[in-house]
């Protein structure tokens, strides 16, 4: 679990991105980065706080 | 109605029985999106594309495209909506989605279904990846999708 001071999606982003290598390479392209809370597409600066499920995807290419 | 499925499904047939479905309304719009046989990067040379894979968050998915759904319902005066997508492997030419609407008049028709096609191309959460001889890539997005859905903001 993150620490406390982690409250938006953003944070978390940095958060990750400090642990090891491999999450440094996968938010390595900020601008490439779509979230989700609770399977709702959400913007960086969305609270996490009541979140359930977080989700980081490249833009999507469906239809 | 809302359709995401690993199966094929035949657009025609789809159309008919949606056609059936809603003999009262005088208007009815479909589009059907289907894989291309082709990759064609800029000026590169077009290369065939032997199969396609579609990925999708599964659960995500679906609220996004009731979501999207419900949106046009606010919006257009409509009988009936039918969303088919498909997921998993798929050959040239098979069919990924089938948007259909129905409505007492044209406009509201085909308003509609470009509506749900523009939507569903940002939100809902599906990625592709084409296997061509060469290997396989994640098909990139477009800004151009971008643009198109947001000519459908604050009219």
């Amino acid at each position: 679990m993150p620490p406390q001071d982690i409250t938006t999606v953003l944070d978390l982003i940095n958060w990750l991105t400090e642990r090891t290598e491999g999450h440094a390479a996968a938010f390595s392209k900020p601008d490439l980065i779509r979230a989700a809370i609770d399977q709702r597409h959400v913007s960086f600066d969305a609270m996490i706080s009541n979140a359930k499920e977080i989700a980081f995807f490249p833009p999507i290419t469906g239809g | 109605m809302i359709l995401v499925q690993n199966t094929a499904f035949e657009a025609g047939d789809e159309l008919t029985k949606f056609c059936e479905r809603n003999s009262t309304s005088g208007a009815i719009t479909s589009f059907i999106g289907q894989v291309r046989n082709f990759l064609k990067d800029g000026q590169e040379a077009a290369r065939p594309v032997n199969s396609l894979i579609l990925e999708h968050y599964a659960g995500m998915t679906e609220k996004e495209l009731e979501a999207i759904e419900k949106q046009a319902l606010e919006r257009w005066p409509i009988d009936d909506i039918l969303i088919i997508h498909r997921y998993g492997e798929l050959g040239p030419g098979d069919p990924i989605v089938f948007v259909a609407t129905a409505a007492d008049h044209r406009t509201d028709a085909f308003e509609s279904c470009q509506f749900l096609m523009d939507w569903l191309k940002i939100k809902a959460p599906f990625w592709k990846k084409e296997i061509t001889d060469a290997g396989t890539e994640w098909v990139y997005a477009r800004d151009k999708d971008n643009r198109l859905a947001k000519r459908w903001e604050g009219s």
